[in-house]
């Protein structure tokens, strides 16, 4: 267990004499403030240009796609230039950065529906599976670690280390489209307990949200047992059993608390991960989120839908990481003076 | 990792950490309840099927509600439920009434008598002026549609209504006998008043008044669903005969590009019909709870780049590789043997198309060694052929095998299209999946004679074979089916027989519908408005 003194320094790291002004600009929270929002400026910007740049490196022209079958190369034309496309690069890209100041993305190639209203209409089902999924993994993996972990302590059970290390590298070693295809197979087709795909039913969430979630239970189940397992031998946790607390206490009061950055962090790389990484789930399950939006984008080459997306999911990415940080902060505010990198 | 501050900071964390926790579990559960629904009424895990509501797939969102601009088949699926045209085109190309009850042709010229009672999907009665007015848009010179030279020629086409007799008059610059058939496509279908006040909205399906056809369209979300709504004041029904059952006074059209998921669903009795592809297509085999129809999505051939500097303008080398390629081969590669063999570049429901067998070039893999030993040539592919293209990996090893020094590349449809249109010196020979979505030899003719891309044309071979073309326009003076006919297989023998076009077999796919349910396809061609629930 820490002292109090270092409990008083590492709630108010960074703070020293001056004046109000001072104080204010050198408090930890304005200072973590100014990292976070200067970093997620930075990702804005990059990924606005890169995204900008790349989509139109992908081969194939959308104005000859866009013009359907059979259009002749007059039409071909008259498409390129409604769409803009025949515009010099520099005068797109402008186009593009004061649309998405303005908060417009631009309208589909394709269906001629604006950009926000697609992601908008997609955007809560790739939320739906991949937040159901990261609570869950949560729920599954913490306990199911520590309990590995307790119940390995010292060498006791090997059965149930080898056998635990086995279950979920074989299970993290299947890749998810053929989880998610077995699952379809078994509770679907064979057993019909399940739909097989679609979004139509609030069952429809179980096979995708199971797809997406048993990949990240083992790695993160991993990680816990690691972690509890260095946690469990740690001076405060002996003394703690030396106190003849109950085992439940011992691990809920002192034990899970230690394991909150880790896997908080983790869960928060996870997250954004799934978010862009539902792409396979997503099709297998035809869940009609913003992974098979973009899939069908990039197929239809259509430019601004690929960009919104792109740009929406860099910066969920970037926000969920940010969030966790300030997370942390509030657990642990020694934390208000770490960068991401350093969690 | 940090080690754990002492009780108050715990106690504080742990309060918090519980906050925070709570939280994500009730944002995940709002979200859970803001995207997936109850199931509704036709959409039960179970397989229960409601009696009045058909659920149906379709590939992709639609790219466009408005009848001038649809481009595929998912534009056509939700053109059919939502508008109507002037005719339809029956079982064996019968020309059956739509919103026409008779009509007059010759070859440059038709009349159009109106039916009484129908009306569009505010109310509106639609006489001839309203749809005078809607085929005017469609035949506009500066028109957005690529159906409009199949319709109605490349020249100017007058359009005019007499409301008091009911008709409308189309004259057309040149004769085209194809005027009739034409207006049987999706592309012509008629636009109500309020669609054609609104553009944009036409586009986008929310303009509520602009249907003229069966169902209006109730709920639309994007990637997601569509919801279809009978309306109850349609009584003028295409005049198709041998439709039966009872229409659904709901659809609901998924949006599911997966053919297995597509399989799976319907499988599970979570959807009633729907068209899948490829080695899926075979899970309905011997299963008496679905009927099929298998129908071509496309017509493969072989095309080549007859321009000038290009290794097929010589006809002994197009011969070759008709000699050097396997139809049957080639057949189970593209479609896993699912196709049928063709022996036209158009598609057997086409009228006219050719069924003489002895004009294909036979396979002869020694005498194409002869010739194609050392050619090099360039072929582009696209990945839909087959799965990741074997058709075009089965050309090329067939090539290889003759002798010639092959560069294939195996690109997406989208590149593919490009390159093949764009950069027309990049490539020598592809094969070609015509769709033909309009089902006339002239169509089907369009891709590879006459103006080349590169000059304005539709022409993707870049060769003009004029003699084919003279064929062409004078099959469109000709109203006597047998003579069109005859002037058409003159048309097909110089194609093939010259190896312009080597004919290989459908792209398949398959109209799979559930026990209780029925949909008919009329020349290989889906029509989503004569779905039924037959129970």
């Amino acid at each position: 267990m820490t002292s109090s003194i270092a409990v008083e320094a590492s709630r108010t790291p960074g703070v020293a004499a001056g004046g109000a002004g001072g104080r204010f600009i050198r408090h930890p929270w304005v200072g973590f403030s100014l990292r976070r929002l200067g970093g997620l400026l930075l990702s804005f910007v990059v990924l606005t240009v890169v995204t900008f740049l790349i989509v139109p490196l992908i081969p194939g022209d959308p104005a000859v796609i866009a013009a359907g079958d059979g259009a002749s190369p007059a039409q071909i034309a008259n498409v390129r230039a409604e769409l803009g496309l025949d515009l010099p690069m520099l005068t797109q890209f402008l186009n593009y950065v004061s649309g998405i100041l303005r908060l417009d993305m631009g309208t589909s190639f394709v269906s001629g529906e604006r950009v926000s209203t697609l992601i908008f209409t997609r955007f809560p089902f790739t939320a739906e599976i991949a937040l159901l999924a990261i609570v869950l993994v949560l729920l599954i993996s913490v306990p199911l670690g520590m309990a590995v972990a307790i119940l390995t302590r010292g060498g006791r059970n090997k059965w149930l280390d080898h056998g635990f290390n086995f279950l979920t590298s074989l299970i993290y070693s299947i890749p998810q489209y053929v989880v998610g295809t077995l699952l379809v197979v078994v509770f679907a087709v064979t057993l019909r307990w399940l739909p097989a795909a679609g979004a139509a039913t609030l069952n429809s969430l179980v096979l995708p949200t199971a797809a997406l979630m048993l990949g990240p239970v083992c790695v993160i189940s991993r990680i816990v047992r690691r972690e509890t397992a260095v946690v469990l031998d740690k001076d405060y946790v002996r003394t703690a059993r030396g106190w003849r607390l109950s085992a439940l206490r011992t691990n809920a009061r002192y034990v899970l608390p230690n394991l909150v950055t880790t896997t908080l962090t983790l869960s928060g790389l996870i997250l954004a991960a799934q978010l862009g990484g539902a792409v396979v789930i997503e099709t297998v399950f035809a869940w009609p989120g913003l992974g098979q939006g973009i899939v069908n984008a990039i197929l239809q080459r259509d430019y601004p839908v690929i960009r919104g997306i792109i740009l929406v999911l860099g910066l969920l990415a970037t926000l969920i990481i940010i969030l966790v940080d300030l997370i942390l902060a509030i657990i642990d505010p020694r934390n208000l003076g770490a960068t991401s990198n350093d969690v | 990792m940090k080690q754990h501050p002492q009780a108050p900071a715990r106690t504080t964390g742990r309060r918090r950490l519980a906050t925070l926790a709570t939280a994500a579990v009730v944002v995940s559960v709002a979200a859970t309840g803001c995207t997936t629904g109850g199931a509704s009424s036709g959409a039960t895990a179970g397989g229960q099927v409601s009696t009045d509501t058909i659920r149906t797939v379709v590939n992709a969102d639609p790219t466009t509600f408005a009848p001038v601009e649809v481009r595929n088949a998912d534009d056509y699926t939700f053109n059919r439920l939502l508008f109507s045209t002037l005719v339809r085109r029956d079982e064996n190309n019968k020309i059956v009434s739509d919103l026409a009850s008779k009509w007059d042709i010759t070859p440059t010229q038709g009349t159009f008598t109106i039916r009484s009672g129908a009306t569009c999907s505010d109310g509106t009665p639609i006489t001839a002026g309203v749809v005078a007015e809607s085929l005017k848009v469609f035949a506009s010179p500066d028109s957005k549609s690529s159906f409009r030279p199949l319709v109605l020629g490349d020249g100017p086409a007058t359009i005019t209504a007499d409301d008091s007799a009911s008709t409308v008059t189309i004259k057309l610059a040149q004769p085209w006998t194809d005027l009739l058939q034409g207006l049987s496509l999706h592309a012509t279908s008629i636009v109500c008043p309020a669609g054609l006040k609104d553009p944009k909205g036409l586009t986008t399906g929310d303009v509520a008044g602009a249907f003229s056809g069966p169902y209006t369209l109730t709920k639309k979300q994007h990637g997601v669903g569509y919801t279809f709504t009978l309306r109850s004041d349609y009584k003028t029904w295409p005049a198709y005969e041998n439709i039966e059952g009872t229409p659904a006074k709901t659809i609901e059209a998924s949006v599911n590009s997966n053919a297995s998921a597509i399989a799976n669903e319907l499988l599970t009795g979570t959807k009633d019909i729907a068209n899948i592809r490829g080695k899926d297509t075979t899970r309905f085999d011997g299963n008496k709870d679905f009927s099929t129809a298998v129908i071509p999505q496309g017509s493969l051939y072989m095309m080549f780049n007859e321009r000038e500097g290009h290794p097929f303008t010589d006809p002994a080398l197009r011969k070759a590789v008709a000699q050097a390629l396997n139809v049957t081969a080639f057949n189970q590669a593209a479609t896993g043997g699912l196709g049928e063999l063709y022996s036209s570049f158009a598609h057997p429901g086409v009228p006219c198309s050719n069924k003489d067998t002895s004009l294909l070039i036979k396979s002869d893999p020694a005498a194409a060694q002869k010739v194609l030993a050392g050619v090099k040539i360039r072929m582009v592919g696209a990945q839909v052929f087959g799965p990741n293209g074997a058709a075009n990996t089965y050309v090329a090893e067939a090539l290889r095998a003759a002798g010639a020094e092959i560069e294939l590349r195996n690109v997406d449809v989208a590149t593919w299209s490009t390159e093949l249109t764009q950069k027309i010196d990049g490539w020598d020979i592809t094969v070609m999946g015509g769709i033909n979505a309009g089902g006339t030899m002239n169509g089907a003719l369009s891709t590879v004679v006459g103006i080349p891309v590169e000059k304005g044309g539709l022409n993707w071979g870049g060769a003009v074979n004029q003699p084919v073309v003279d064929l062409e326009s004078k099959a469109m003076t000709q109203t006597d089916t047998t003579e069109r006919c005859s002037t058409y297989q003159d048309a097909q023998k110089i194609m093939i027989s010259d190896a312009h076009v080597i004919p290989l077999s459908s792209l398949p796919s398959q109209v799979t519908v559930r026990s209780g349910f029925a949909m008919h396809t009329m020349n290989g061609q889906p029509d989503e408005s004569t779905m039924r629930i037959t129970k």
